[in-house]
């Protein structure tokens, strides 16, 4: 199996441990990635604020770049999933950006897009979809048995469903699916479909981190040994800013917060360090005590 | 937080607004609205943003005002509300449209310019430093993809953005 391979902005910039435990994820599974050269910001909900037609553009010729290359691409920002979604959507269903957007990738790129050649796919499509189940759990050699993992799926792999068609909406199932195959369990929780308020960031900093505030009380309140995510956006505000939301909110998490792959990866055998657990900021001493309880 | 105050008196009435957003490439059919209240009772904001009432602003023609709310800038676009609309509405698109239709007149927050500029810049929301450069190394990673910001910055130029971002007219 062959993928091109896009990181979006957030990972490279703020989280290289997403990219290194994907790579090694998915390298045990057989799965070859070529990094998509001169692929810039997909604009995502941030070009869509200030101009829709911008945000079209910088997602489509993304897709473009992938299709010139004949494969499928790969993404792991659920972000950056909604926005080429959405981007393909318009591009087929609206013929007067289509003619527009082929004039623009043709100057710019020189590439004849019409739609075809990649399809884009988030990691957890590939995972559960392209390698399936059965072969992940034959490949767990340490399973996080008795783990609580209140599983986080984020918005823009989820909705709107009709356009990106990935879960059930109100009852997804992918995420939790993935964590159980790794022997641990994915718990119920009360604020589990909410957003985690990161793209207000730039607008109300407080008013942000208070709405991730109160998802990890919720989290707190299920007795989850952890998050996982399968959004940097998520994890960013989660892990990187627990601290600050803390401060904010006047109360103490000390809730580990781990990348699904980096999950996965643990579970398939590979050291901490290997899947970059080193780089990630909360509470990461007490989730290895507890992996060390896990595996006794 | 103000409250939104729905005043037909106060400002001049666009009849087309609603028009001007069912045919854009961010499609929102506001006239479908039943205003059963179904996208505000989940959104996660509910306490700032009512999104059934920006929709009903909308029908009304309330461009001046609706551009002016401080609200649409504090949808997370979250799209519960567009998820779970009977009417298809997609309210969180028609709450785009009006931040695109805001941005025009100028009003952009300046934290979200900000992160615009570095988009223009570096053609990334965020700016890829040496420090992370030389952690992607040690961690065996390869080098960030290269982004030819030429042809960023031709694309921006095809969608005037850089001139919508300034607040110039457009
Ligand atoms: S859910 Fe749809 S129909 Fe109901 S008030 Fe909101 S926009 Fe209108
Ligand atoms: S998309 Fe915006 S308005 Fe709609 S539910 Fe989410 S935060 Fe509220």
């Amino acid at each position: 199996m062959k993928y091109a391979y896009y990181t979006g902005c957030l990972v490279p910039a703020r989280l290289n441990q997403y990219d290194l435990a994907t790579r090694k994820v998915l390298g045990k599974l057989d799965v070859e990635l070529v990094d998509l050269e001169d692929a810039a910001c997909c604009g995502t909900v941030i070009a869509r604020s200030i101009d829709a037609k911008t945000n079209l553009m910088m997602s489509i010729r993304i897709l473009a770049l992938a299709g010139s290359k004949k494969l499928d691409l790969l993404v792991t920002c659920p972000g950056c999933f909604e926005s080429l979604m959405d981007a393909y959507t318009v591009f087929i269903e609206n013929a007067g950006f289509r003619e527009e957007a082929k004039s623009i990738l043709k100057d710019i790129d020189n590439i004849s897009y019409d739609g075809d050649g990649s399809t884009v796919k988030h990691l957890i499509q590939i995972l559960i979809n392209d390698i399936g189940l059965e072969k992940i759990k034959a490949v767990v050699e340490k399973p996080l048995n008795r783990l609580k993992v209140a599983a986080h799926y984020g918005c823009h792999i989820l909705r709107p469903s009709t356009k990106l068609r990935v879960d059930d909406a109100e009852n997804p199932k992918m995420l939790d699916q993935l964590v159980n195959a790794t022997g641990a369990e994915s718990i119920h929780w009360m604020l589990k479909q909410w957003c985690c308020g990161f793209p207000i960031q730039a607008v109300d900093r407080n008013l942000s981190l208070s709405i991730a505030g109160a998802k990890l009380r919720s989290v707190r309140d299920a007795e989850a040994d952890c998050i996982v995510t399968i959004c940097p956006s998520c994890q960013f505000q989660f892990d990187v800013l627990q601290n600050e939301i803390s401060k904010i909110t006047g109360e103490q998490y000390s809730m580990p917060v781990i990348l699904y792959p980096q999950l996965l990866g643990l579970a398939m055998g590979l050291a901490p360090e290997d899947v970059g657990l080193n780089l990630n900021k909360a509470s990461i001493d007490r989730f290895l005590e507890r992996l060390k309880e896990v595996w006794k | 937080m103000s409250e939104i105050v729905v005043s037909l008196k106060s400002t001049k009435v666009d009849p087309f607004l609603k028009q001007q957003i069912a045919h854009s490439e961010l499609d929102g059919r506001s006239l479908l609205c039943t205003q059963c209240g179904i996208c505000t009772s989940g959104c996660p904001l509910g306490e700032y943003i009512k999104p059934h009432k920006i929709v009903r602003m909308v029908n009304l023609g309330l461009r001046d005002q609706l551009i002016h709310l401080r609200e649409i800038w504090l949808c997370t676009t979250c799209f519960t509300c567009s998820q779970r609309c009977p009417q298809d509405v997609n309210p969180a698109n028609i709450i785009f449209n009006l931040k695109n239709t805001a941005s025009r007149h100028g009003i952009i927050p300046a934290g979200l310019r900000e992160i615009c500029r570095n988009i223009l810049e570096e053609g990334r929301t965020l700016k890829i430093t040496t420090g992370r450069e030389r952690e992607r190394e040690k961690l065996g990673l390869p080098k960030t993809v290269t982004v030819n910001i030429e042809k960023i910055k031709r694309l921006m130029d095809k969608t005037r953005f850089d001139k919508i971002l300034e607040g110039g007219k457009v």
